[in-house]
């Protein structure tokens, strides 16, 4: 489809196509999905005429537009449902429903929970300001508690919509979508298993409650969950500052701060990695691995360090 | 994506402006715009310039945008706050729309009003009533804000 404009970003349709059954108007796979999202009938931006199926042009497979917003569906309560929920009921969400935060992860402690109230503007990471704080003084320097420890971007508030940066992001919903039900979406169907009330055709036809008590569901079920990884990941954390304060902290005073920031962070997310988030003192060493590890990073950067 | 569709839209704008119309960002904000509709010549509001105020959402264009008159304008679809009645900026609203056809579709209100889904109601009914007493107020209106 040379030239032609996808009429929802104005940017020209080169892959990621989607063209329409009834009219054949295309777009971009993932503009459509995104208007899917807010629009609950199933007519074309330009012409109106509703279509029950989509064409993804680059892999040659028809797709349901009512799967595909049953899994926008999805996707938008896990990530977004009070936009989701305001949407179908066309009135303000009431007060406990608080933004739910679910695939938002701090870039400092990997938690996903309410919080979260810095985004990045360049690379659309998101921290806790108290860990960010943490994590400055731990490394002495409070200066730079405005900058993204990932990219040094500017930080920005994010408390009152802090879903637009990152679910609006550019990796937010191929990440829920590459790497099989994250441990949100299986929680989600686990709570609709316990409410024994399918969440996703009754937010279709227009009933909310469902919604609503599965959300409230997942949403403690959550938070509990939340407590326990926070707990776990903060007594693994210890260990690597353990052995990555000797370098700081130590007489040469051998590594920078953000070269501190760097390993801790990384060094940390591979040790939750291998726990499997769960703190196993009696099996793993969590001392000697962490000092393997910061070695190996420290190395990676180009710092040789006597051991 | 809202702030590069934005951005488009405001080259696309410059590059090909809409006749009688023109449209552009107050200050920095580039989520917030100031237009201008001349009165259509074929309407009571011929003559006048019309300013208006756009708001985008962050996630626009699958939200419309929040257009209202800032220059008041006797008419049954807008009301004494500028706000308009306009389906496409609410619930007909379709991402393929843009600012500049939004524009001309109020640009078009203008001529042809819709009393039947009034927002001031006084107005559509005289405007259903007594057509010149409608056209006569609309007209001052004109004459003494937007010229």
């Amino acid at each position: 489809m040379p030239n032609q404009l996808c009429s929802i970003c104005l940017e020209p349709l080169v892959d990621n196509i989607g063209c329409l059954e009834s009219c054949k108007h295309a777009y971009h796979l993932s503009c459509l999905r995104e208007w899917h999202n807010h629009s609950h009938d199933k007519k074309c931006p330009i012409c109106r005429i509703p279509s029950n199926k989509v064409k993804d042009l680059d892999n040659n497979v028809v797709i349901d537009i009512d799967e595909f917003y049953n899994l926008n569906q999805l996707i938008s309560i896990l990530s977004n449902g009070i936009d989701t929920l305001s949407l179908l009921e066309d009135d303000t969400p009431p007060l406990e429903m608080r933004p739910p935060m679910a695939l938002l992860e701090c870039g400092i402690c990997g938690i996903m929970d309410s919080d979260i109230d810095k985004c990045c503007t360049d690379c659309r990471s998101i921290y806790h300001e108290y860990c960010l704080r943490d994590l400055l003084c731990e490394v002495g320097d409070r200066s730079s508690e405005s900058r993204c420890s990932d990219c040094q971007g500017t930080l920005v508030n994010v408390t009152s919509s802090p879903l637009r940066y990152r679910y609006r992001g550019r990796n937010a919903i191929p990440r829920v979508l590459m790497e099989g039900p994250s441990l949100v979406t299986q929680r989600l169907y686990e709570s609709q298993a316990l409410a024994n009330t399918p969440i996703i055709p009754q937010t279709i036809s227009g009933g909310n409650n469902a919604v609503m008590e599965s959300w409230k569901l997942l949403s403690r079920l959550q938070e509990h969950q939340n407590e326990e990884i926070y707990k776990n990941k903060n007594k693994i954390q210890g260990h690597v500052r353990k052995s990555l304060d000797y370098y700081y902290h130590g007489s040469g005073k051998e590594i920078t701060k953000d070269q501190y920031t760097e390993v801790n962070k990384s060094v940390s997310r591979n040790l939750y990695r291998i726990s499997g988030n769960v703190y196993q003192p009696g099996i793993i060493d969590y001392d000697a691995e962490a000092h393997k590890m910061v070695l190996k990073e420290l190395r990676r950067l180009g710092i040789e360090m006597s051991c | 994506m809202s702030l590069k569709r934005i951005t488009k839209e405001l080259n696309d704008l410059g590059r090909d402006p809409p006749t009688s119309c023109s449209a552009g960002p107050v200050g920095d904000d580039l989520y917030h715009w100031q237009a201008s509709i001349m009165g259509p010549p074929d309407s009571p509001y011929a003559g006048g310039v019309f300013f208006l105020s756009i708001h985008f959402p962050t996630d626009y264009p699958f939200k419309p945008p929040k257009i209202s008159f800032t220059t008041k304008i006797y008419h049954p679809n807008i009301n004494a706050n500028g706000n308009i009645c306009l389906d496409i900026l609410k619930d007909q609203w379709s991402p393929a729309l843009t600012i500049s056809k939004v524009l001309l579709s109020i640009c078009s209100l203008l001529t042809d009003a819709n009393p039947d889904d009034p927002l001031v109601p006084e107005i559509a009914h005289i405007y259903k009533t007594d057509r010149a007493k409608y056209e006569a107020t609309a007209k001052e209106w004109t004459k003494k804000y937007a010229v």
